[in-house]
């Protein structure tokens, strides 16, 4: 659970680097808050990515796109893949695997865990028009 | 935002962009005791034995 | 036959208003070896049976189906074994009282200090089963054992477990293992995922004089790591590196640098992976790795590659706890004052650059503490004074 400087820290970096309504933090003083980001890539999609924050900063932050995303063939983006960088969907959203554990540290800040998923995202457009998998632009972490 | 919070966040944002870097371990014959350095420099015969993860993508 | 009795036990009974008190007799059968104790043990061993302790002879002829007895009268004690209606009496040795337990340590340890020590062991595998046992054989005298964990098959090469404790939470197989060092230590057990349970945590941790972390992952390191800090508590922390292939040590002192500062400085290290589902449990394997390449990922170090990290771990926490008390130990406040001690076990992968032993002189080399400095992070997320200062991870935009 986040403490609160933390909480604050974070609401500075996100307040100087997005504009305050494409985010908002919700059920903060229960034992599942979670954040709610807005996405537009490039292309102009707009989706909404959920970050949960249960057990922020000492463990990486699941984060689901709010809906279940298809891949280039059609199929759903549910499991974990390696070369998609997803993990095990929940509640029919898809998981982004933005993080390793090995360069995980506590110091890793919610603005960066968004702008990685925010790059998935471009990646993921990228992938739907090339047929190439997400790792073909996005290296794996050590 | 208000002057005192433009120098806070410029203050993370520096921390960030020079601070973000993660110190080696150096060995120093002469004390026997490993030291930290910033990363990259190498301090005589020291010997770094630390990596640093590199930021790729899980 | 040898016949073991407990000076405590009977010191009790001899002050008790009872006359008489059906006990237990713990007794290796076909090995001529029992132990006679008035109450049940939760460190039970042998075969159990019933023994009669009695104030007066009297009492003995009424239990005849009990085989061992004890009578105690103005402090004369004897021991009874029951052969063909008769009685044949037999020498004994008695378990020293608390006090005396450990007698053979003073001189090197201030036993008298460690008595009242509180320990708090977070997480009971191949490190935290290892470092109980051999504080309680130093005389600490209340440990809290914390972990969710089961003892099972993979644990077994390198815990202080044995093949008859397949199953059971590690925090009650280690009560056994501790009880059994000293009976007299006291025991609190915590079968719960701290990462889970903070309030918990922070409950154990406020209460203890020291915490030994012994977790095999950075999250649950960084919730203890903010647990010591929140309460100016002490903590060790251990880890091995993949394979054992080395390890280190840190230590946190209120007031300098914490683990997330070590972290932040010297960055995360590729640690030694020794179970496939904890593991992905925590994220160390990706869910995407096939079990296959999973199981090629688990690559266990030795026991023996492990015992010097847990070594050094239990001789930081005795200075720690005696410091301040003149005992045999008190010069070693002057050599273990580094916060960090590296360890390497074989010359490989990130020690693959160290000499070798024979004329390494002043180099790294193997099997030998190296120690550092680790100095405090400004703006750590854990025990900054000041604001944190985050990655915003401006290397990506």
């Amino acid at each position: 659970m986040m403490k609160y400087n933390r909480f604050k820290a974070e609401q500075e970096v996100l307040e100087a680097k997005l504009p305050s309504n494409i985010y908002r933090f919700m059920d903060m003083n229960t034992s599942r808050p979670y954040l709610v980001m807005a996405a537009r890539t490039n292309r102009g999609n707009v989706y909404t990515l959920r970050i949960e924050l249960d057990m922020f900063p000492d463990s990486i932050p699941q984060v689901f796109v709010n809906k279940m995303l298809y891949d280039c063939n059609n199929n759903p983006l549910d499991t974990p893949s390696s070369t998609m960088h997803t993990l095990n969907s929940k509640n029919g959203c898809t998981q982004i695997c933005h993080y390793g554990s090995s360069s995980w540290t506590n110091r890793v800040s919610l603005y960066k865990v968004y702008i990685k998923c925010r790059l998935w995202l471009e990646m993921y457009e990228a992938h739907l028009s090339s047929g190439k998998p997400i790792d073909y632009y996005l290296k794996h972490q050590n | 935002m208000n002057e005192e919070k433009t120098n806070k966040i410029a203050k993370v944002v520096k921390d960030t962009q020079s601070g973000n870097t993660i110190t080696d371990l150096v060995f120093n014959p002469e004390t026997g005791e490993f030291e930290e350095a910033p990363m990259g420099i190498t301090h005589g015969a020291g010997e770094v034995v630390t990596d640093m993860t590199k930021d790729g993508f899980a | 036959m040898i016949v073991y009795l407990s000076q405590e036990e009977l010191d009790a009974f001899a002050i008790d208003r009872a006359e008489s008190l059906l006990g237990y007799a713990y007794e290796w059968e076909g090995e001529g070896v029992v132990h006679l104790h008035t109450r049940s043990l939760t460190h039970a061993f042998g075969e159990i049976s019933g023994c009669m302790f009695s104030k007066s002879a009297f009492c003995t002829d009424v239990v005849e189906d009990v085989r061992w007895l004890v009578f105690i009268d103005e402090g004369c004690i004897k021991v009874g074994l029951r052969v063909d209606g008769g009685i044949q009496y037999v020498g004994f040795q008695m378990i020293p009282s608390k006090e005396n337990l450990y007698s053979r340590s003073k001189g090197i340890l201030e036993i008298r200090v460690l008595q009242n020590k509180h320990v708090a062991i977070i997480g009971l595998g191949s490190f935290g089963s290892q470092i109980a046992i051999e504080l309680s054989k130093s005389g600490v005298g209340e440990f809290s054992l914390v972990d969710f964990d089961r003892v099972e098959l993979h644990n077994l090469a390198r815990h202080t477990c044995f093949i008859k404790d397949l199953g059971r939470l590690k925090t009650d197989a280690i009560e056994e293992a501790v009880l059994g060092k000293n009976p007299y230590a006291k025991i609190h057990k915590y079968p719960l995922d701290i990462s889970k349970n903070r309030m918990e945590l922070e409950t154990i941790v406020s209460h203890v004089d020291l915490v030994i972390c012994a977790t095999d992952n950075n999250p649950s390191r960084f919730v203890l790591s903010q647990a010591l800090f929140d309460f100016q508590k002490i903590g060790i922390f251990g880890r091995a590196f993949t394979r054992a292939e080395g390890g280190d040590v840190f230590v946190y002192r209120p007031g300098q640098a914490c683990y997330s500062c070590m972290v932040g400085n010297i960055g995360v290290a590729q640690e030694e992976i020794t179970n496939e589902a904890s593991a992905r449990q925590n994220g160390v394997i990706p869910a995407y790795v096939s079990a296959q390449d999973a199981d090629a990922m688990v690559q266990v170090g030795l026991s023996a590659d492990i015992e010097p990290i847990c070594n050094m771990m239990v001789k930081l926490a005795l200075v720690e706890l005696s410091k301040g008390e003149a005992s045999g130990i008190s010069c070693l406040e002057d050599e273990l004052v580094y916060n960090y001690y590296l360890w390497a076990n074989r010359r490989e992968r990130k020690f693959t650059n160290w000499h070798v032993l024979p004329g390494a002189g002043p180099m790294p080399t193997i099997m030998r503490w190296y120690g550092a400095h680790i100095s405090r992070r400004e703006g750590c997320a854990i025990c900054s004074d000041d604001e944190i200062l985050l990655d915003i991870g401006d290397n990506l935009e």
